[in-house]
């Protein structure tokens, strides 16, 4: 299934302001991003070495913000969209 | 109660004017700056649609919670220079404390959750504002 994720600021220069993946289906929130980060240089801005969602990371589903502990338990369904936002600096 | 987002320069002169209200005994207003820590410039981005739902939330929030007669938030994003103004919150209370607990607690808010990023613009390149102890 075709998976669309879009990042800002910080995460957007590391990994393009939005990406499709293509992922099996019965895939989590948590697989798309590790499918996002790859492994490249800047893989580790988005998972730690388990492939645990960094904790600072928010991720927006369906307008709902979702802790990185629950994205394991979120199964996606074709042409979802999920948001990155890194740790925000406004004010 | 005003809430929006901004790319133009934000006068916060007529907020405080507008929160004079005859049941307000006090008007607290934080102004958020460019500060000079090393840098030429700020340029803030912006998740709209979901920053300006939060501010409208957090502004609701605060006139139950602290019993405000009025809010206004005004956030700018784009490229600032030194000394611009990124953040207006005016709050009208009827006690100081109320406005000044309120006011404290929005822009902490804003802190903290609010999708809005600075970069830093300098002579050296740019750089985002990412917090490096929040990556453990």
């Amino acid at each position: 299934m075709k998976i669309t994720l879009r990042c800002y600021a910080r995460f957007r220069d590391a990994f393009g302001e939005e990406q499709e993946k293509e992922i099996p289906e019965g895939s989590s929130i948590r697989d798309a991003v590790i499918a996002l980060a790859g492994s490249g240089p800047d893989a580790d801005l988005l998972i730690d070495a388990e492939k645990n969602i960094r904790s600072y990371v928010m991720v927006m589903y369906k307008d709902t913000r979702i802790s990185p502990i629950d994205a394991d338990t979120i199964t996606l369904s074709d042409n979802d969209v999920i948001i990155l936002f890194p740790p925000v600096s406004g004010g | 109660m005003v809430i929006a987002i901004t790319r133009d320069p934000i006068d916060p002169y007529p907020f405080i004017e507008s929160a004079k209200k005859k049941e307000s005994g006090g008007i607290v207003t934080f102004i958020g700056t460019v500060r000079d820590d090393g840098i030429d410039a700020l340029d803030l981005e912006v998740c709209e649609e979901v920053a300006l739902a939060d501010l409208k939330t957090i502004g609701a929030r605060a006139v139950s919670e602290y019993n405000l007669n009025s809010v206004d938030i005004v956030h700018r994003v784009g490229r600032m220079n030194l000394t611009e103004v990124i953040v207006v919150i005016v709050v009208g209370a009827s006690h100081r404390q109320e406005g000044f607990a309120a006011c404290a607690w929005i822009l902490e808010e804003i802190k903290t959750y609010v999708p809005i990023w600075k970069k830093d613009i300098s002579q050296d390149g740019e750089s985002w504002h990412f917090s490096e102890e929040k990556k453990n």
